[in-house]
């Protein structure tokens, strides 16, 4: 292991500790020890997005590794966004620092050593605002799932979980939808259509959908109640399109499998 | 209040249907999926309930967000059809030759497809990422067996090769261009893994009363009179062609309007919300 990836890992370990005691501390009502350490998390987490940029020559959003260190690296600047334009919100503190620990943790696991030669196709103008759009959704749509998941065990302040969940996805559904359509204005550029019914174009595609549907359904009266439904079939689309596409049989002739 | 039911309804059967169907094609069982009439009259009938939702909803500046993006939903699919329906393209190749020009050239169905001008490529340039190597031990052995390390890149200038040491790119170039093997003083051997594409790019000519040069690259297509000409790949061997495919369109540019509109009016009716407090409830 060389300097650097031994730095990488060192840091890995400051940031997942710092986002853990971080979540810790403002679950306690603990706030400023709690922003301390998100902070110290945060600048760990930088570390790790600069190393990863300086290797690379490009900014690191290729790999798999890459953008999970980048999630990680958005929550705490998610969490401080909506604390400040929603202060009373501030008991989701926990959940965005509990959050960016996951994808931290995915990667001290991964091969942190690969260096990716970006081919001709991804060489474009389009690559860092699509990737960046579709890692900001799925950061604060992950956040939303536990909201959302938890409130639905809550006999009091329901109310509060559901408002949390709306607010969160609200910033999360138009960048999920940037992610997907310059993808598609993307595709246009470089392989002469906006569509190709790729797998991963697919799943994004019912990732969107079920999200508009929990849109639609909260503010239809009668289908208010399976709006949480949708929620939790929109992440869970989510994850299949990040995660698990590569599984299917037929993924190999995806546009898509070097993600 | 029924527009929002029946949009709950339709959205839920299309995301039902695009997940049977992307598993159909996943497993390999039905490739026309998305073509079939009960798939597309999902689609048409989703395409009337956007429609609905916008005629009934009074219109008001501060719903522009609202009509921004569903009357882009509509266009885009209306776009799909067209397409669909009107599209002219094929994939060809063609040689790097400037003075070889082509008006015509022929579809997968054996047709001609006719440009209207003449095209020829007349220059053709491949960029290639600095070479990557593979470390043997002890070259005296089989050296299938005795790897040491799978790949090595060039970092800033150098191959680092752990508790071999390291090697300065510099010293693995003759005359600009890397070398496929090095012997290190202490025995090891690095052999060079085939390059890798960084980009390429060539000169397209056209003909139509005077010669125009255009330069054409991947990610860089080239649109002469509603023809739009990308460049594919090339002949990795003989490097004596270029693949091109061309296309032409009419629905190419309203559809790229029309997803600009749902971008545009998913951001103005979602974002004002959030800056708006108890607007969630």
């Amino acid at each position: 292991m060389n300097l650097l990836e031994l730095l990488a890992t060192v840091l890995s370990v400051i940031a997942v500790s710092s986002y853990f005691l971080s979540g810790a501390c403002f679950w306690k009502n603990r706030e400023w020890w709690g922003y301390a350490l998100a902070i110290v998390g945060w600048v760990a987490n930088l570390g790790i997005f600069v190393k990863n940029w300086y290797i690379n020559g490009y900014p690191p959003f290729a790999s798999m590794y890459q953008v999970l260190s980048d999630i990680s690296l958005l929550f705490v600047l998610l969490m401080a966004l909506i604390l400040w334009l929603r202060p009373e919100h501030k008991w989701i503190a926990p959940y965005f620092c509990f959050g960016a620990m996951v994808p931290l943790i995915g990667t001290v696991f991964m091969d942190r050593n690969m260096r990716w030669s970006l081919m001709p196709a991804l060489r474009s103008p389009y690559f860092v605002p699509h990737v960046f759009s579709y890692v900001l959704s799925y950061a604060l749509c992950a956040v939303a799932f536990l909201i959302c998941v938890i409130g639905l065990f809550q006999k009091r302040n329901r109310e509060r979980y559901e408002d949390a969940t709306v607010l969160i996805l609200r910033i999360a559904f138009p960048f999920m939808t940037l992610g997907l359509l310059l993808g598609a204005l993307w595709a246009d550029q470089v392989w002469g259509n906006y569509w190709m019914w790729d797998i991963k174009e697919v799943w994004s595609l019912i990732t969107a959908s079920l999200y508009l549907c929990y849109f639609h359904a909260r503010r239809a009266e009668k289908l208010k109640k399976f709006a949480p439904l949708f929620c939790i079939l929109g992440f869970a689309a989510l994850i299949f399109t990040f995660l698990c596409v590569n599984v299917l049989p037929d993924s190999g002739g995806s546009m898509h499998t070097y993600t | 209040m029924k527009q929002l039911k029946a949009s709950v309804w339709i959205m839920g059967l299309l995301a039902l249907m695009l997940t049977v169907g992307v598993l159909m094609s996943s497993f390999g069982f039905w490739d026309g999926y998305y073509k079939s009439p009960f798939f597309l009259c999902t689609v048409i009938a989703f395409c009337i309930v956007t429609l609905w939702s916008v005629v009934r909803y009074p219109f008001s500046w501060k719903k522009i967000g609202f009509f921004l993006c569903h009357i882009g939903i509509v266009l885009v699919v209306v776009c799909g059809f067209i397409s669909w329906g009107c599209l002219k393209e094929t994939s060809f190749s063609i040689p790097i030759n400037e003075k070889a020009f082509y008006g015509e050239v022929l579809q997968d169905d054996g047709s001609e497809l006719e440009f209207g001008f003449e095209i020829s490529l007349k220059s053709f340039t491949v960029e290639k990422y600095e070479a990557d190597y593979r470390l043997y031990k002890n070259t005296e052995m089989n050296a299938e067996d005795v790897l040491i390390e799978t790949v090595i890149q060039n970092r800033r200038g150098v191959y680092d090769l752990g508790e071999y040491g390291s090697v300065p790119a510099t010293l693995l170039k003759k005359n600009g261009e890397y070398v496929d093997t090095y012997l290190l003083n202490n025995g090891c051997l690095l052999v060079k893994l085939p390059e890798v594409d960084k980009s390429y790019e060539g000169i397209l000519q056209i003909r139509d009363g005077e010669v125009k040069q255009v330069s054409i690259g991947v990610n860089q297509p080239y649109t002469y009179k509603g023809w739009k000409f990308y460049l594919m790949g090339y002949d990795e061997e003989s490097l004596q062609s270029a693949h091109l495919y061309v296309k032409k369109d009419p629905a190419n540019v309203p559809f790229a309007v029309g997803i600009w509109m749902i971008i545009l009016g998913t951001f103005g009716e979602c974002l004002p919300l959030v800056f708006r407090k108890g607007a969630s409830k």
